[in-house]
């Protein structure tokens, strides 16, 4: 039904009026983002090459150093190890369970919405309660989840501070606290669709099952590409969750790059020019990763 | 559309009526950060209040955070960071040149230089200038459970790591399914505690040396830290110690027997209702090793942030610390009147620090706190916790301490040698003379 | 769309009670499923809720304690207010999170809808560089940030804290998304009608994507609500101090006050969750005043 308008030639003047109108469009965010994230991350590359602590005067060019010398890191290598097995676990997790979770509970009726709201409460909790509140719930000998579990019969479920399961606490609090935006952001997109698509597919004799791929699925798409490519942007940078309930611990298990960077620049002398170094092989890592996914998308989407 | 417009306009209405205006008007504002949140921030808190209702010439604006670091990193270039600070006297190095100089305070004010015990005043001089004021020395202490002990028959705590481990097997004894108790409670994660208990084991600092001579790593081939990792390694296989991050809950809730923590648990504790009591840590032989501080020093201190009139103010507060009085029994939570003490008294006995200040170390209630007397170290002691003095990168030795104890602890040989240890460290020496080399370069 | 009429009736005409309570049966496992995720989910909040009501030695106490034996609350709620000044930070609180939310949904949306409805040219690099802002951990930004706040001098005042923070890549690419999910021919309607693309973006467009409107509304509130290190380090002054970093003053680095924390923690999230369930509401307002259901 769109093939009509697909073909329509538009006018060259037409063509150029609506390039400047999506300029004008952007301007105000693109503006705000390159003076208040662009330049600062200019600024974070300048960094980089210095030896530096706090006093921006008494910074040394180092040239390339930092770089050189984080690859010989052996627990920086460790930690990029760390933060490559948390993504891989809880991004794939947290799309099935979004995904799932918000087709169940698309519908506006009432138990949806308790639903929902109920899914929601760990966004609307701080990270900094969030680490505490489940610090003490995992709480090897007065923590009640550790209670029940071994009212279960689980013999070890200190769970918490075992080098080998630690991590995967924290994949868990994070999917926990996160996957309500998850589930809202698809559930929204759902009901974005306007009803007139599902209509036309009816007329045209498609059943239930159609409908969730002809029109459903396609309209939510976007949304689907934008989680994952969120998902693991902000996994790669995992921080909070883990700084306020394991401390980076036990033997530096769940150390991710950004809890060594953050250690790096804030606990340790001179190190604000090296942590920032780390920052940009992080940095180019993501950008790599995107680009890659955002090509993908492109290919799948038809603007 | 109008809508949206007339929001954002009354939105910008609500951001110019909000005042950002000092607290209160006509005084000097003191802007003053540290990091004592927690279970003694609150005294800090009160007794502050007390300041600012006192007289009406100074504010002290406190701010007590957990960014603490990240705020002062990030104010002090462009001096617009809190013009007084408590920070640990280790860090002086790290924020070199953004440190004002306190020399002017014994002439401004009613304190006097010789009334600080020197081994501390000295720790915060540099390059001839005072940079610091001993706000507290933040001891590590036993705290044991006394009821723990009485049930398992023990009737004094232990005076050596043996007797601990000893005491440690009995208490842990008394473990119930419903509710696990454990005889000692080390944190293994937590460098403070694990390090006051290697220095009492008569290891040296982690790294010895100076400046001039050049430094070096002290892991390999030091005896008394190999017993003491191995005196910790056999509590945690022996089941003794739990696997947990968090024990000063365990502690509060009557499931440890022993611990090594500092003054900041005693008020959790006292608020927990446990029968505990505190004394010195053991020794490996149970000799004195009275010279060995078991703590590091915090200090006020100033910033370049503070103006003329701002230092002149924050040294008006400094001198009310010591020489003020301190809180009424209502006011506080422990339900003790320090009302006839100095503001310095009431937290360094209330909260168990050491005391600097000699003329609170004179008092008869500091005298009557036993365990204050029986830390206080002779005047040449070393008052140092893990480094050797003026080490740079006291923070990076120190967390390669809580590396390998913890690692070695979870994840070491069963039944270890003192070879064992060695070849253990290794790796960690490594570190620490890389770090060496990287900074004295 | 009077079809939507049509539908309609499905929900509101009432089948034979038979059939519904063989439908409601079907259900039941769904809906017990459903509770029980619901539960294990709340666990550890309802746990950090009763804390609010316990004394530190309850919270602690083992085996767990589930209700306290006396109501603890007001003795705990008093003391947080002797602590922090919680109703001037709540205030402080809700100032930045409108203050940044406003603006944000404005200039985020027309940015996203640009991306998803315009072909021009280098719009690829500009959307990669957009979401290149995103990719690097704030931690490692905020001193050359913080610099050039300062030097524009707003350092301590509520713009400082709100203007960096009003657009952001997050958004502009969940509007893109939710843009790009409308089928396409609505503009080329809208143009033959008449109306500017600035209209078009507000009369046609942005009315179709309320879900999405108000999910960033709530989010982006929620962020400032919870927001630690930012308004920390940009507004450090104890006046303009924001409710998250009021709370983080109860959770010291070894020693924690349970109860209290958990009281001001509880009692924090309160207006967040009001707002939520409020918002919910306008899921389906939404809908109704653009012709749209779920």
């Amino acid at each position: 039904m769109t093939a009509a308008v697909k073909k329509r030639r538009r006018s060259r003047s037409f063509e150029r009026k609506l390039e400047r109108t999506a300029y004008v469009f952007i301007a105000p965010a693109a503006i705000l983002l390159i003076i208040f994230c662009i330049v600062p991350m200019l600024g974070s590359v300048y960094v980089s090459m210095q030896k530096m602590g706090v006093d921006l005067s008494k910074a040394e060019y180092v040239g390339l150093d930092n770089y050189t010398k984080a690859l010989a890191d052996r627990r920086f290598i460790q930690s990029i190890g760390i933060t490559l097995r948390y993504t891989a676990i809880e991004v794939p997790l947290q799309m099935v369970i979004g995904v799932v979770l918000s087709a169940l509970l698309a519908k506006n009726t009432l138990i949806n919405r308790i639903m929902r709201s109920i899914y929601f409460l760990p966004v609307v909790a701080s990270a900094v309660t969030v680490g505490v509140t489940w610090q003490l719930v995992m709480h090897s000998n007065i923590g009640i989840f550790t209670y029940w579990l071994k009212q279960l019969g689980v013999t070890d479920p200190n769970w918490l501070n075992n080098t080998g399961t630690a991590l995967y606490v924290v994949v868990f609090v994070a999917i926990w606290k996160t996957f309500g935006i998850s589930a809202i952001i698809l559930v929204s997109a759902i009901q974005n669709v306007p009803d007139s698509l599902f209509e036309a597919a009816a007329i045209d004799g498609a059943g239930k099952i159609r409908q969730f791929f002809s029109v459903t699925l396609p309209s939510v798409m976007p949304s689907f590409w934008f989680l994952l490519m969120t998902r693991i942007i902000g996994s790669l940078q995992m921080f909070d969750i883990v700084y306020t309930m394991t401390g980076g611990g036990p033997s530096r298990s769940t150390t991710t790059m950004v809890v060594y960077i953050y250690d790096q620049a804030f606990n340790s002398m001179n190190k604000t020019g090296y942590a920032t170094a780390m920052s940009e092989f992080l940095f180019v890592f993501i950008m790599f990763i995107t680009i890659i996914m955002y090509t993908i998308m492109n290919k799948t989407s038809d603007y | 559309m109008k809508k949206l417009v007339a929001l954002i306009l009354s939105v910008a209405m609500l951001l110019s009526l909000v005042s950002v205006a000092g607290a209160e008007g006509g005084k000097t504002t003191v802007v003053f950060w540290n990091s004592w949140t927690g279970g003694d921030g609150e005294a800090l808190q009160a007794l502050v209040d007390k300041f600012n209702a006192s007289q009406d010439e100074v504010f002290v604006d406190m701010t007590r955070t957990t960014s603490f670091g990240d705020m002062l990193q990030t104010a002090l270039p462009t001096n617009e960071a809190a013009d007084l600070i408590l920070l640990n006297v280790n860090d002086m190095n790290r924020y070199d040149g953004y440190l004002r100089p306190l020399t002017t305070i014994f002439d401004n004010t009613a304190l006097k230089a010789e009334d600080f015990s020197p081994a501390y005043l000295n720790m915060a001089y540099k390059d001839g200038q005072l940079y610091g004021i001993p706000f507290q020395i933040s001891t590590y202490m036993m705290y044991y459970n006394k009821d723990l002990l009485a049930a398992a028959g023990i009737a004094e705590p232990p005076t050596t790591f043996e007797g601990w481990t000893e005491a440690a097997e009995k208490i842990s004894a008394l473990s119930t399914a419903d509710k696990p108790i454990y005889g000692s409670g080390l944190f293994y994660c937590y460098n403070g505690q694990n390090q006051s208990v290697i220095q009492r084991f008569g290891t040296d600092y982690l790294i010895v040396g100076d400046a001039e001579n050049g430094f070096k790593a002290n892991l390999l081939g030091n005896e008394a830290l190999a017993s003491a990792l191995i005196w910790m390694k056999n509590l945690y296989d022996n089941g003794y110690n739990p696997k947990e991050r968090d024990i000063d809950s365990m502690m509060a809730a009557g499931q440890i027997g022993l611990m090594t923590n500092g003054g900041w648990l005693k008020g959790t504790l006292d608020a927990s209702g446990i029968n505990y009591g505190i004394t010195r840590l053991p020794t490996a032989k149970g000799d004195d090793l009275a010279d060995w501080a078991l703590g590091d020093l915090n200090c006020f201190m100033m910033t370049t942030s503070a103006s003329d009139e701002t230092a002149a103010a924050a040294e008006k507060f400094i001198e009310w610390w010591f020489t003020g009085s301190g809180l009424e029994a209502q006011e506080v939570t422990q339900n003790v009147d320090y009302s006839g003490m100095t503001p310095n008294a009431e937290w360094s006995i209330s909260m168990c620090y050491l005391n600097a200040y000699l003329p609170t170390v004179a008092s008869p209630e500091y005298q009557a706190e036993q365990i204050l007397v029986d830390l206080t170290p002779s005047e040449t002691a070393q008052v140092q916790m893990f480094t050797a003095p003026g080490t740079l990168f006291f923070s990076d030795a120190a967390s390669v301490q809580a590396d390998f104890v913890e690692n070695w602890v979870f994840n070491g040989p069963a039944n270890p040698t003192y070879d064992d240890v060695q070849s253990f460290l290794e790796e960690y020496q490594a570190d620490l003379e890389d770090y060496i080399a990287e900074y004295y370069n | 769309m009077d079809t939507v009429m049509n539908k309609v009736p499905a929900v509101g005409r009432k089948a034979p009670l038979k059939v519904r309570a063989i439908r409601l049966l079907k259900y039941l496992p769904i809906f017990i499923l459903l509770l029980f995720f619901a539960f294990l989910l709340m666990a550890p909040l309802i746990w950090m809720c009763l804390g609010a009501f316990k004394s530190d030695p309850e919270v602690l106490s083992y085996p767990p304690r589930y209700f306290p034996p006396a109501n603890h609350f007001l003795e705990n709620w008093a003391n947080v207010n002797k602590q922090i000044d919680f109703m001037h930070m709540t205030f402080n609180t809700i100032v930045y999170a409108v203050g940044t939310t406003i603006p944000a949904l404005f200039v985020n949306a027309l940015a996203g809808y640009a991306f998803a409805r315009f072909r021009f040219r280098g719009k690829n690099v500009l959307f990669l560089l957009f979401l290149a802002t995103m990719m690097i951990p704030f931690q490692v930004v905020m001193v050359p940030l913080y610099l050039e706040v300062y030097y524009i001098g707003w350092l301590n005042s509520f713009w400082g804290l709100i203007i960096p923070k009003i657009a952001s890549a997050y958004w502009v690419f969940l509007c893109r998304s939710a843009f790009e999910g409308l089928p396409k021919d609505l503009e080329d309607a809208a143009r033959i009608d008449g109306l500017n693309e600035f209209g078009i973006f507000v009369r046609i467009m942005l009315p179709l994507v309320v879900p999405t409107m108000i999910t960033v509304t709530l989010l982006s509130i929620n962020n400032c609500w919870n927001d630690l290190l930012w308004p920390m380090i940009m507004a450090s002054k104890s006046s303009m101090r924001t409710l998250s970093n009021g709370l983080a003053i109860f959770i010291g680095n070894r020693t924690d006050n349970y109860s209290l924390a958990f009281t001001a923690a509880t009692v924090s999230m309160l207006p967040m969750l009001i707002l939520y369930i409020f918002g919910q509401k306008y899921f389906v307002a939404g809908q109704a005043t653009s012709g749209i259901k779920g």
